[in-house]
């Protein structure tokens, strides 16, 4: 048998058979080291490499940082702010929801952090207002994948620490497409509120206004300091982390006293456990993308696949559908460890440039977590709205359908995308 | 008796994992800190804050990812109607079995790999390797613990399910 296609469909039987999918991964490379009669040693030596990076510590400090935003009362005065500033429109609180997204996005960089914050928030106030669950999910779920698009995002961490791609570079590249993200999911739901009498809030006074501005500012500094520290050079993106989760947490224990010294264990240790299911599944899609690359995987795929077809239009919605559907049961972490090879491969060989690749994977990789069976937010706002996730599922599509636009308007102007990174860090850019 | 006194000494290791889950993840954040602020405001570059915080991310990933296999976070995929009882609880069994294998070569192989560590030395700190790599025997023996009590709750709801379809 080829050992590709044991590897393949071992594991996919595997997590079907309800293997966690981490150890489906360890299980069906050891298989294959088996098959191959290489060494075991393999195995745990693998796992130690795939996590022994400094960069990679940025994922546990963003993950962090959004627990903590939401604990210490943070996401309550960005909502505040939001709907000062947006909450008279037509549908008001589904803007609302929107928009905090996309401020919360630029202070987390977990998508899961966002939909858990926002949604207890506001899925209550909405059901409350009137506008109906299937699309009060929907619009939680889909507007928190702007978590990882928007900077700075653990996905973009992982793809820039395992492709060796400037994670700076990947994190700019994601403000556009997020905001024009942001942007339609607001046209759309202005559009349902019209058609279906969604309400809206009372207009706020100049006052109330630059009141709730001034009580988010601290918080919004924030992404300044990340991106800021980054462009500059002053720091790398885990030392940006690391900075942004001291100050959040200075914030939060000595300006605002939000945040109890004894709660703080308390947090950190579900952090733990949190970010270890993440890299545990990345140290064991290590193993795997390590037997991928060792059986020249890459090349084979690259020179097949350029075969059928040249075109860098051609792989690039190859790559789409592709990414669709495994983001359907893979977390996005592990389908870039265990695909990138493969898919830089790809990029290499149509001469795509790494960046523009690299945001188009996180783009699409992030509609997988609006996707049943394994979509993450999707998960977690139907079970804060208690309703049925393929419900749910369907009021997402047309957000869907929207994103998977602004990703092909992407692919055909590069410089969308990219002028923002080619601006500020040209020499990454080369 | 002795699945009491299993589950009592299991409460013990999550306990100290997650207590040495926070002291660790508290000394990266701040190592990764001093090394931005001795960069930038002392001009005086530290080399080992780069290998303690790895070291300490490692460990807590380690240790973190056992506690998970005892609260069953491990994330599944969920192909079958949650409806299917029998099913799913025979499925459960046979993925907890299943995992048993990649814990023991997380124990054995990683034993050895830890040996070879202590010739291996790392840059900044100049300690061996060794004590990077125990992290993975180590959670691979928590990892069996914690999946024998799993398994033996598994193995008593799949008695519940066919009993229960019964009566």
């Amino acid at each position: 048998m080829n050992p590709l296609v044991l590897l393949m469909g071992s594991f996919f039987l595997m997590i079907a058979l309800k293997i966690p999918v981490a150890f489906a991964l360890g299980l069906s490379s050891l298989l294959t080291i088996q098959y191959l009669d290489l060494s075991l040693f393999s195995i745990v030596n693998q796992m130690y490499a795939s996590i022994d990076s400094f960069p990679l510590l940025a994922v546990p400090f963003f993950l962090l940082l959004g627990n903590l935003m939401n604990e210490g009362g943070v996401t309550d005065r960005l909502v505040k702010l939001s709907d000062a500033l947006i909450g008279h429109i037509r549908g008001g609180l589904g803007h609302v929801n929107v928009l905090v997204s996309m401020l919360f996005a630029g202070l987390s960089g977990s998508a899961a952090a966002d939909t858990a914050g926002i949604g207890a928030m506001l899925i209550p106030a909405m059901k409350k207002a009137g506008y109906d669950m299937p699309y009060t999910v929907a619009v939680t779920a889909a507007s928190s994948t702007l978590g990882v698009i928007i900077p700075p995002s653990i996905m973009m961490v992982v793809y820039g620490a395992v492709g060796q791609v400037s994670i700076g570079a990947l994190f700019l590249s994601g403000f556009i497409p997020g905001i024009l993200i942001g942007l339609s999911q607001m046209a759309y739901t202005y559009y349902l509120a019209i058609k279906r009498g969604y309400p809206a809030n009372p207009r706020k006074s100049l006052k109330e206004m630059v009141q709730a501005t001034q009580k988010a500012i601290p918080p919004l500094i924030l992404p300044l300091i990340i991106l800021g520290g980054i462009t500059s050079g002053l720091f790398t993106a885990t030392e940006a982390a690391a900075v942004a989760v001291v100050y959040g947490l200075v914030l939060m224990m000595l300006v605002y006293r939000s945040l109890p010294l004894r709660q703080v264990p308390v947090i950190f240790a579900e952090a733990v456990v949190g970010y270890s299911l993440a890299m545990f599944a990345v140290a064991c899609a290590g193993i795997m993308g390590w037997l991928i690359a060792y059986l020249n995987a890459p090349k084979l795929i690259a020179g097949y696949i350029m075969g059928i077809t040249q075109s860098p239009l051609g792989i690039f919605l190859l790559i789409v559908v592709f990414l669709l559907i495994v983001g359907t049961f893979l977390s996005p972490i592990t389908a870039i460890i265990i695909f990138l090879p493969i898919i830089q491969g790809l990029g290499n060989a149509a001469g795509i440039h790494p960046i523009h690749l690299g945001i188009t994977v996180v783009l699409t990789l992030s509609i997988g977590m609006i996707t049943p069976p394994y979509g993450i937010c999707l998960l977690i706002a139907s079970q804060i709205g208690e309703i049925p996730a393929p419900r749910a599922f369907i009021a997402t599509l047309p957000m869907i359908g929207l994103a998977l636009g602004i990703i092909l308007v992407g692919i055909l102007i590069p410089d969308l995308f990219l002028f923002l990174p080619k601006l500020l860090l040209p020499n990454l850019m080369k | 008796m002795f699945l009491t006194c299993m589950s009592r000494l299991n409460d013990y290791i999550e306990k100290v994992f997650l207590g040495l889950g926070v002291v660790l993840l508290s000394t990266f954040i701040v190592a990764v800190f001093l090394q931005v602020i001795a960069r930038n405001y002392l001009h005086l570059p530290l080399m080992w804050t780069d290998e303690v915080a790895v070291i300490s991310f490692i460990w807590s990933v380690f240790l973190g990812s056992a506690v998970a296999v005892r609260r069953k976070r491990h994330y599944t995929v969920e192909l079958f109607p949650p409806n299917w009882i029998r099913t799913n609880a025979l499925l459960n069994v046979g993925s907890d079995v299943a995992c048993f294998l990649l814990m023991y070569v997380m124990v054995h192989y990683g034993w050895s790999f830890t040996w070879m560590g202590f010739s291996r030395f790392s840059t900044a700190l100049g300690i061996p390797k060794a004590y990077f790599f125990f992290s993975i025997p180590v959670s691979g023996l928590a990892m069996i613990l914690f999946g024998i009590e799993v398994l033996q709750k598994d193995l008593r709801s799949v008695g519940k399910a066919f009993r229960g379809e019964r009566a």
